[in-house]
Parts: C-alpha cells; structure tokens; sequence
C-alpha cells in the first residue's frame, strides 16, 4: 500500500449540481472507516469534462486519481475504491 | 452626492396577533436628481385598518413629495382625506417624512411620531423644529413640525414609531415605556460598540430590542427607519467568462485592481482568475453554510467570495425579492453572497457574455437562465427595492 493518499476530486459546477452532485460533498460523512485514512477528498469549482460529454459520459464527474468517473454517486466512489483497492 | 451614499433601511414588527402592519415604511430614490425621499407612517389602531390609513398617509405624502408640492398644503390635504374611524370618531395617522437632496439638504416633516434623531459625530443633535397648525376634517388644529439642516458625512437619522418608544410600559424598569431617552442611549450605545454599524444593522437593533421589552409579543406595530450618510462601500461581482478569450486577461485585471469587496460567481469564472492570477481556489466541503439546492462555496485568496454561477444567483434573485431581513431559513452561498450585496452601497457587476456549452444540452434535467437576464434582475431589484447604486457591464 502506497503512503500517498488517493485524491477525490468532486466537481461543483452547475451542470454537475444540476446531474445531483450536491450528495457527494458530504462523502467524508458516510465513507467506512478503513476507507478514510487513505484518502482526500477535494472540490473543484468545474472539472470542465461537461463541455464534452461523448468523450466522457454523463455529469456529474468526479476525478479519483488519473480516473475520471462519469454519472458518480457517493456509492459508486466508495464501490470504485472498495474494488480497485482490495479494501 | 458623489462621494456620499445614503443607506436606508427599516424595520418592523407587527402587533403580537396581528398579521398586517399598522406601521408602513416606504423609501424612493430619485435617481434623476440624486433625490431620497422616505416616509414612515403610523395608523390608528392596529392590523389592517390601521395598514390601509398608514398606506394612503404615506403612499399620497410620497407622491406629494416626489411632485415637489407644497407640503403643508399636503399634510392638511392628507389629513382630510383620512376616513373617520367609526369608534373614535377621529381620522388620523401620524407621519415622519425626510427628504434628501442633491446637495445634502435635509427637511424633515414631522406629525406625532416619535422625535426624528440626529446623531452626529456620536452624539444626539437637537433639531431646530417650527411649528404650523393645520385643520384636519372634523375641524380640530393639528400640529405638524418642520426642520431643515445640512447633513455631513458620518450622520445617522433614526425614526421610529410609538412602538418602540411605548415598548416595556408598565414592567418595573420602566413603568413608563422604553421612551426616546432609552432609544437615545441604546442607539449611541451601538455606534459605541461599532463605529461604522449599518443602517440596517441599527433599525434591526433597535426594532429587535423593543420586541424583546414586550416580551416578544408586541404590544404595539414596531417599526424603526434609519438612514446613514456614509463614504460608498463599493464591491464587484464577476460572473462569466468574456465573449472573446483573450479578454480573460482584461476580466481578471479588472477585478484584481478594484477598490472594494470581489466576489466571482460561476466555476469557470473562478478557473479563469485562479489560473490568470495564478491562486490557487478551494472547494469548501463540509457541514458549514452547506443546502443540497446550491452548490458549495470556495475560497481564494484575495477574493472575498467565491460561488457556483447561476443556481446561486437564481437563489439570490429569490431571497432578495423575499426582503428576509437576515433571517434565513438555511445558510447557504447564496445568502452569504445576500448579505454581501445588501452591505455595500455601489455594485458593479462585470457580466461575461461567452455561453457555456454544457448549458446547451436539452438533456440537462432543470432549467437554466440565461446569465445576462438574471444579473439584470438581481440588479434591477438592487436598485429599486434596496436603493444600491448598480453597474452593469459586459465583457
């Protein structure tokens, strides 16, 4: 397990709040425990993917790592993190 | 008036069991003449008899004012019109006028209100008053009273209705009411605490402490209108990108070297600067200020506020027209950006013009409005219902 902490970048621009972002900015609030010490969550005023939906899908967007996740719910962030690293 | 702005502000509180003021205030800035003209009216009674009398008192003596009429002529014209309340066999309802003009001249015409108060270099300024008796419809002389001084920057006008005055008869403190002493000492008592406290602050102060004499019921319509002439508190807002993308460098310029408050309104907007001025910008998550119908603030540096673009100024237009006087249902950006706008004096908005493609999609699932139109709005209600000096421009 690597020291550096995976970043989560949540978009709060308009068209992702309007897709139900707004969930996602208490995250920290719901993640299990053994997921919250490896990771850090952040907000980005407009990841700006939405000008380009056929290349990356629906809003709204949330950035994990290099990994850009499409129609994300705090479920499927937790999933995504649960899966990719064995936790 | 150039380097003077008058803030105007009132507030009030209807008798306890009543849902309509007796008391009105009404306010209007003529902005052709650089003019402010405001009038507080009390009615007979309470509820809403006493609304329709404080309504017509103050709504004709507005007119008459603003039509440059002769105001005695006026007070015995409104006095005449009263209807005659069936119990008391009397027409009457008390007012309070002040008229401002260009050059600071200040008249101020008085009938049975509480005393006007000038408060001038923190200290209460007697007013030099005339008396004329004017005839009202069922013959009996009234007397109505007439000052005219020139106001300085830094002077506070405050008036009130016989309900913050009254407020606490009969408790042991005072037996005989708050009475305008109190509100003498407890308005210089505030600009002890803070120098610089709006006129909103102060009317709210003053409205809230009568409230709570009366236990929070009140016994009377409470109403305070106060007006503060001040050196203008300016503050921009950016919202949008410009039309053409090298004038991004221009936008950003624009709002570094502005001498006043800065707030961005719109994630792209924020990117922009972030990336001209090269600060960094902060999504602010947590608990804090949060509501799920507007998305979160951020922070950057040498910027007073940053917000998501358009719901939040959607929610600003809304609250705004609500006239919620600080209280909220829910902090949000929105209301912090609310009280932002509402504590200056100047605004200038600096509209992008540039449309944002993703916006363009039918799938998106609300409506969004167009930025210019929403801007033009929040402006339009700026400056008509709360008499801020607006700026618009486009880029």
């Amino acid at each position: 397990m690597e020291n550096k902490k995976i970043l989560i970048e949540i978009c709060a621009g308009t068209t992702c709040h309007v897709y139900g972002s707004s969930q996602m900015f208490l995250l920290e609030e719901i993640m299990p425990e053994k997921l919250k010490n490896v990771i850090e969550i952040e907000g980005r005023t407009c990841l700006g993917f939405c000008k380009n939906q056929k290349e990356f899908g629906k809003p709204p967007y949330v950035k994990i790592g290099d990994r850009i996740i499409s129609e994300a719910t705090s479920a499927k962030i937790i999933e995504y993190l649960t899966t990719l690293h064995n936790l | 008036m150039k380097n003077c702005f008058i803030e105007v502000e009132y507030f009030q509180k209807s008798k306890d069991s009543e849902y309509a003021y007796g008391d009105r205030f009404f306010s209007a800035k003529d902005n052709s003449r650089n003019r402010i003209i405001a009038v507080l009216s009390d009615g007979l009674g309470s509820g809403v008899k006493a609304n329709v009398l404080s309504t017509l008192t103050g709504s004709m003596l507005m007119k008459f004012l603003q039509d440059n009429r002769n105001i005695k002529l006026a007070a015995s014209i409104i006095m005449r019109t009263l209807p005659v309340c069936k119990e008391r066999k009397i027409s009457y309802s008390t007012f309070t006028a002040v008229d401002v003009s260009n050059d600071l001249t200040v008249r101020i015409i008085e009938y049975d209100n509480p005393p006007v108060l000038l408060i001038r270099n923190n200290e209460i300024t007697p007013l030099e008053r005339t008396y004329e008796e004017i005839t009202d419809s069922t013959g009996k002389t009234r007397k109505v009273s007439f000052s005219i001084f020139n106001a300085e920057i830094g002077d506070r006008l405050i008036m009130c209705s016989d309900g913050v005055s009254q407020s606490a008869m009969g408790t042991p403190f005072f037996p005989l009411g708050w009475g305008i002493d109190g509100i003498k000492k407890y308005a210089l008592d505030l600009i002890e605490r803070d120098s610089a406290i709006s006129a909103r602050d102060m009317s709210q102060s003053i409205v809230r402490k009568a409230w709570y004499h009366d236990r929070n019921k009140a016994a009377d319509d409470i109403t305070c209108g106060a007006l503060y002439f001040r050196k203008p508190r300016n503050l921009i807002l950016a919202t949008g990108p410009s039309y053409f993308p090298e004038r991004d460098a221009e936008l950003c310029q624009l709002l570094n070297e502005f001498p006043g408050k800065k707030i961005i309104c719109g994630g792209t907007t924020a990117n922009i600067v972030s990336r001209e001025l090269n600060r960094k910008v902060k999504v602010v998550i947590g608990r804090d200020n949060f509501d799920p119908a507007i998305p979160p603030h951020s922070e950057m540096e040498g910027i007073d506020l940053v917000t998501e673009g358009i719901i939040t100024l959607g929610h600003v237009a809304t609250l705004l027209k609500e006239h919620s006087n600080g209280e909220y249902k829910k902090k949000s950006p929105a209301t912090m950006l609310v009280e932002m706008l509402l504590d200056s004096d100047i605004v200038y908005f600096l509209v992008g013009t540039r449309i944002n493609e993703a916006h363009q999609n039918p799938n998106v699932p609300v409506e969004i409005e167009i930025r210019r139109n929403i801007v033009k709005e929040i402006a339009k209600i700026l400056e008509t219902e709360y008499l801020k000096q607006v700026h618009l421009q486009y880029i």
